[in-house]
């Protein structure tokens, strides 16, 4: 992993990282996905992932509207809000 | 200026929230205009430890919408999570279907100039809503979590739309679909409807056909805008390809709609390497029912599984009789419709009831005509069979049942409108004629056209209960053959 | 509080101060009655029903321990007194009033600082949940409270509960209640130091791929996770959503039994409880009598797992003692092996970062938690100059800590573009693989035991810059966690230089009983966890 490929993914996951930080991360991901790695060589043709340990389905929930929060108790933890609403710096153009 | 010899490519990507009582994954209210942040939970504020839970009413309507665009629904379906950052988007992910959408390989059909088109349609599938940004004007921005985790489906095209016309008549037809179903209201100022058409043409140049780049426009918010977006696409396009602009079709840029400028303008340059890390949601098991449930929903007799408008349109054309713009006006909605069939039915005439309808019903709109679709249609029966004279229905019979809500009969009786009979017509045209020799001879000197005096003497006499049409031929048989 | 004015204010409550222990209750020492903090929580609840002790002055007990140990253990990060007593003398009130106060009637317990509960921050040990309070109740915590349960507090953990040694927390480490240098282990380190040194009668804890057995170890006392899906989940904070599990901790595995029979059940909140496809809890651990451990464990057959490299040899000669305990109660033994399973860390690594990846998303300082002031001398918070962007990256950037940004990194990574067939995807066909090999192991056995951890306690610091090694502490507990299977660890004995040593019990999904039969036979053998010297 080059730093230019941990800088990446911190922009991907929205992590912005110190310099020495990424130098740091990057050589502990060589010996991170050096273990990972290992997992290529387990033959798994024919497969199937398991991305959940219960094999359950169709779990559903009935239409019926039901109270939420009050206002105040949604916004009460918000860093900032206006109006009832919450607040966020300018969104930069994309 | 003329443009060359080119095709326009549109593929329509749209998003309708679907009508439900409650959100996609939590059980607060689906309102519209309410006080800001006040329909919300900790699911759909994302806060720490919530967790979804799927409801039957948005699977529902998602199952019926597809079953609605000709889909074939997945006997397995299940949600995936897309991962990105947007302050209104609570989770930083949206819980959406990569893989396995719920519903696929539908079409539509639209009635082009050429006759009809087929929209394929590739999938549609449930998945939710974000939240509501504002901009303020000094550049921070108030986020409302009211809408945030609506149900919402959403329907991708084939590139099979070829014209700016085409475009807003699939969009008037998903429209016309989704609302036959009670699948969603489709209303765009609401934002109930969504569109984002991707945009290209392929322009002859020598002998090679060029394409330009593919556009996605955001920022629609009626069919006039997605109409005029493309139509002014489709001439940027091909213009700035001839001007030496890039070839396409990719990379893809984003451009927004201005609808008071009436212009396009970029929004994103370069379609950034998205990379939305989609994996299964490990909080909502699969759904293995939705194609049993398909087969339920087709079945039911209570909630019944309608018609869709385009079978209906051809079914007033070709088994009442109606003419093509009568049929699409008549089967603009399930109501309306119904409402026609009612009326026909009990007027035993097709055409008279879509007349009449088109004519009286629809100058308010059909819900605010006061008559009964039964009450309205035993009248045009009785108009039909000639037992209320036409001109005196239009101007005395059918004003007088809307205004008191009075039968058609008891009006008649008491204006004394009853069509008048034959035998009595033979004898008013004979005094009428007697009345006016001077008239009798002009005529029989060749001036045809005074005819219309003795008519409207015999109509005068009558007042108006005798069909006017049959009084000008019994004069005419009473007259003999002119002289000359 | 001092422990003068403690048993004050038991006296004002109306018990005389000879009600301060449980005298008479757990057939103490000769002689010396037992104090409220050597007695189970079955015997506090049964005290407190039948009216001979007061929940409230258990909790007193409790709050003064803290008060007294807490500084130096830092096993909690949150107390609040009023709350603790307040919702104490409830239980007292519903007894004097003749309702049922629950199964765990006055029992004083722990919460990782991971489970929500009402009017007490819930923080993860982030800097960026630093006192958030969630506006509602884990699902397992309000069964808790409704049965009774006192919360006392909430108990340090990992950041986000990434980790092996609780040394990850934003507030500082919690220490081994056997010896202050060394690790509690993690990442419910918090709560096993609780219950080891007797400031909890029971702690929760999360596990997500050792977080509750490997510190149950390490702090020598029972931790136990159910089949996945026992426990609702909503309401824990995620971390990897189909790995983590809550579940109890308590220096008696009857405790543990009557904890877990107390949380499970469906909630219409949680898609993915075993609940949904009728699973209900076996009858014979139902009543808070788990009579599966009062069976012996005579015609039960328990695999041992193939020896693995890199176990401490006293690590291993407690557990060959134990398992020779267990075929001496009449079980027979058969070697297991789970091939897969040499890979499980490498799995459990791709998939429960990636999970991660996704649930730390939410962590943005829009609708709670902490807020990055923008530092380019010209804004703060939304001022209108500040950049939405900014905000996010930097809120991010200080508000985690180093291993769960390295977490969320190696999760964004596996699930990149181009590179999540190679690892995520990979990932979940390997635990598939782990998952068969359970099947086929439990073919020829009932129950499969290994050492919990591969090591005792090690000293603070001692793997804090190698996140693989750290990572290797969890090498036996996370197969069960791929595969979502019901385990605990069970204390059995000491190294030379006394520290606890755990034997893990991994049994067939829903088959929480064969964990209690084995587990109650080596509390036969050891008897109920010992508190350590200082806190006795």
């Amino acid at each position: 992993m080059t730093p230019e490929d941990i800088r990446k993914i911190a922009g991907l996951a929205r992590l912005r990282l110190r310099d020495d930080e990424v130098a740091k991360i990057a050589a502990q991901f060589t010996g991170i996905l050096g273990h990972l790695e290992r997992l290529r060589a387990v033959p798994t043709d024919g497969v199937t992932p398991l991305d959940h340990p219960l094999p359950l389905t169709d779990v559903l929930r009935d239409d019926e509207p039901r109270a939420g929060l009050l206002q105040g108790e949604a916004l009460a933890a918000a860093p900032d809000a206006k109006d009832g609403q919450f607040r966020v710096p300018r969104v930069m153009a994309e | 200026m003329t443009l060359p010899e080119h095709r326009l490519i549109v593929g329509m990507e749209c998003h309708i929230q679907l009508r439900t009582a409650t959100k996609c994954w939590c059980a607060c209210a689906v309102t519209f205009g309410a006080e800001p942040n006040t329909n919300v939970c900790p699911t759909c504020l994302g806060l720490p430890g919530s967790l979804p839970v799927l409801s039957r009413g948005a699977l529902d309507q998602a199952i019926r919408g597809g079953l609605g665009l000709g889909c074939t629904i997945a006997a397995f379906t299940k949600w995936d999570r897309k991962n990105y950052f947007y302050p209104d988007l609570a989770k930083g992910y949206q819980i959406t279907q990569y893989d396995k959408p719920l519903a696929t390989d539908g079409r539509v059909v639209i009635d082009g100039d050429a006759g009809p088109v087929t929209i394929r349609v590739q999938r549609a599938h449930l998945e939710e809503d974000t939240g509501k940004t504002t901009h303020q004007p000094d550049g921070t921005a108030l986020i409302d979590y009211n809408r945030c985790g609506t149900p919402l489906l959403e329907v991708v095209t084939h590139p099979d739309i070829h014209s700016a016309a085409d475009a807003s008549a699939y969009l008037e037809e998903l429209k016309r679909i989704m609302q036959y179903l009670g699948v969603s209201d489709c209303d765009m100022e609401k934002a109930q409807l969504r569109c984002e058409p991707n945009v290209n043409v392929e322009v002859k140049m020598g002998e090679e056909w060029v394409p330009t780049r593919i556009v996605e426009l955001k920022n629609l918010n009626s069919f006039a805008a997605v109409r005029n977006a493309i139509e002014y696409e489709t001439a940027r396009q091909v213009t700035d390809l001839l001007a030496g602009g890039p070839r396409g079709p990719r990379p893809k840029q984003t451009r927004g709609w201005d609808d008071a400028k009436r212009e396009t303008f970029v929004q994103r340059e370069k379609e950034e390497a998205a990379d939305y890390r989609y994996f299964p949601e490990p909080d909502l098991p699969p759904v293995t029912i939705a194609a049993r449930r398909a087969d339920e929903i087709r079945a039911d007799k209570v909630t019944k599984f309608p018609e869709m408008p385009r079978a209906r349109r051809e079914r007033y054309v070709a088994k009442l009789g109606l003419s093509p713009a009568d049929a699409l006006v008549l089967s603009s909605t399930r109501p309306l419709g119904d409402w026609y069939e009612e009326v026909a039915k009990s007027a035993g005439d097709a055409k008279l009831a879509a007349n009449w309808t088109m004519t009286y019903v629809l100058r308010d709109g059909f819900e605010k005509f006061p008559l009964a679709p039964n009450a309205f249609g035993g009248f045009l029966k009785a108009v039909a069979k000639g037992d209320i004279p036409r001109e005196a229905a239009k101007s005395v019979v059918l004003p007088e049942m809307l205004a008191t809500g009075r039968g058609w009969a008891e009006i008649v009786k008491e204006k004394g409108l009853a069509a008048t009979s034959a035998a009595s017509l033979d004898a008013v045209i004979a005094s009428v004629l007697a009345a006016n020799a001077e008239i009798v001879a002009k005529y029989r000197e060749g001036k045809l056209g005074v005819i219309g005096v003795l008519v409207g003497a015999v109509m005068k006499e009558t007042r108006g209960t005798a069909d006017a049409k049959t009084v000008k031929e019994m004069l005419e048989r009473a007259l003999g053959p002119p002289a000359g | 509080m001092s422990d003068d004015e403690g048993r004050e204010d038991r006296g004002r409550n109306g018990h005389g101060p000879g009600r301060r222990t449980g005298a008479g209750l757990a057939g103490g020492e000769s002689g010396s009655a037992p104090e409220f903090h050597e007695l189970s929580a079955r015997a506090i609840a049964a005290g407190v029903r039948s009216r001979t002790i007061a929940a409230a002055d258990v909790a007193a007990h409790f709050l003064a321990r803290i008060e007294k140990f807490n500084p130096s253990l830092n096993a909690f990060l949150h107390v609040n007194p009023r709350l603790t007593l307040a919702h104490a003398r409830g239980v007292d009130a519903k007894v004097a009033a003749g309702h049922d106060p629950g199964p765990l009637a006055g029992v004083p317990v722990a919460l990782k600082d991971n489970l929500c509960l009402r009017h007490m921050p819930a923080t993860c040990a982030s800097k960026i949940l630093a006192g958030w309070m969630p506006p509602y109740d884990a699902d397992a915590v309000a069964r808790l409270v409704t049965a009774g349960a006192v919360p006392l507090g909430k108990t340090n953990l990992d950041e986000f509960a990434m980790g092996s040694s609780t040394e990850n927390s934003a507030f500082g480490p919690t220490k081994n209640p056997w010896d202050p240098r060394l690790v509690p282990g993690g990442s419910s380190g918090g709560s096993a130091a609780a219950v080891a040194a007797g400031l909890a009668t029971l702690a929760f804890g999360s596990d997500t791929g050792g977080s509750i057995r490997q510190p149950a170890s390490l702090c020598g006392v029972h931790g136990m996770m159910g089949t996945y899906g026992r426990v609702s989940r909503r309401g824990l904070i995620a971390f990897g959503s189909s790995l983590d599990r809550i579940g109890p901790l308590a220096r008696n595995v009857g405790d543990v039994a009557l904890a877990l029979e107390v949380m499970s059940g469906g909630d219409a909140g949680d898609a993915t409880t075993v609940h949904r496809f009728g699973a209900e809890w076996a009858p014979e651990l139902a009543g808070g009598r788990c009579t599966a451990l009062d069976q012996d464990v005579r015609g039960l057959r328990v695999g041992v797992l193939r020896a693995a490299d890199g176990v401490d040899a006293e690590v291993r000669g407690r557990c060959d003692d134990a398992v020779a305990a267990i075929r001496a109660a009449g079980a027979t033994t058969v070697d297991v092996d789970l091939p897969a399973a040499e890979h499980a860390v490498a799995v459990y690594y791709l998939v429960a970062p990636s999970e991660a990846s996704s649930n730390l998303a939410r962590y943005d300082g829009v609708r709670f938690g902490y807020r990055s002031p923008l530092d380019d001398g010209r804004t703060q918070g939304s001022a209108p100059t500040a950049s939405l962007d900014a905000m996010l990256a930097e809120t991010r950037e200080r508000g985690f800590g180093a291993e769960v940004k390295r977490r969320i990194l190696l999760g964004t990574f596996a699930l990149s573009a181009g590179y999540s067939e190679a690892f995520y995807e990979k990932a979940l066909c390997v635990r598939r693989l782990i998952a068969n090999d359970f099947a086929r192991a439990f073919e020829t056995c009932d129950v499969i035991v290994s050492p919990t951890s591969p090591f005792p306690a090690f000293a603070i610091g001692a793997k804090a810059d190698d996140p693989l090694a750290m990572y290797l502490c969890d090498l036996f507990t996370i197969p069960a966690s791929l595969a979502g299977l019901p385990a605990t660890s069970s204390p059995v004995g000491a190294t030379s230089s006394g520290l606890p040593v755990g034997l893990q019990i991994v049994a067939p999904a829903l088959r929480e009983d064969l964990v209690f039969r084995v587990a109650g036979e080596l509390e036969r053998t050891y008897g109920a966890a010992p508190l350590p010297e200082a806190y006795r």
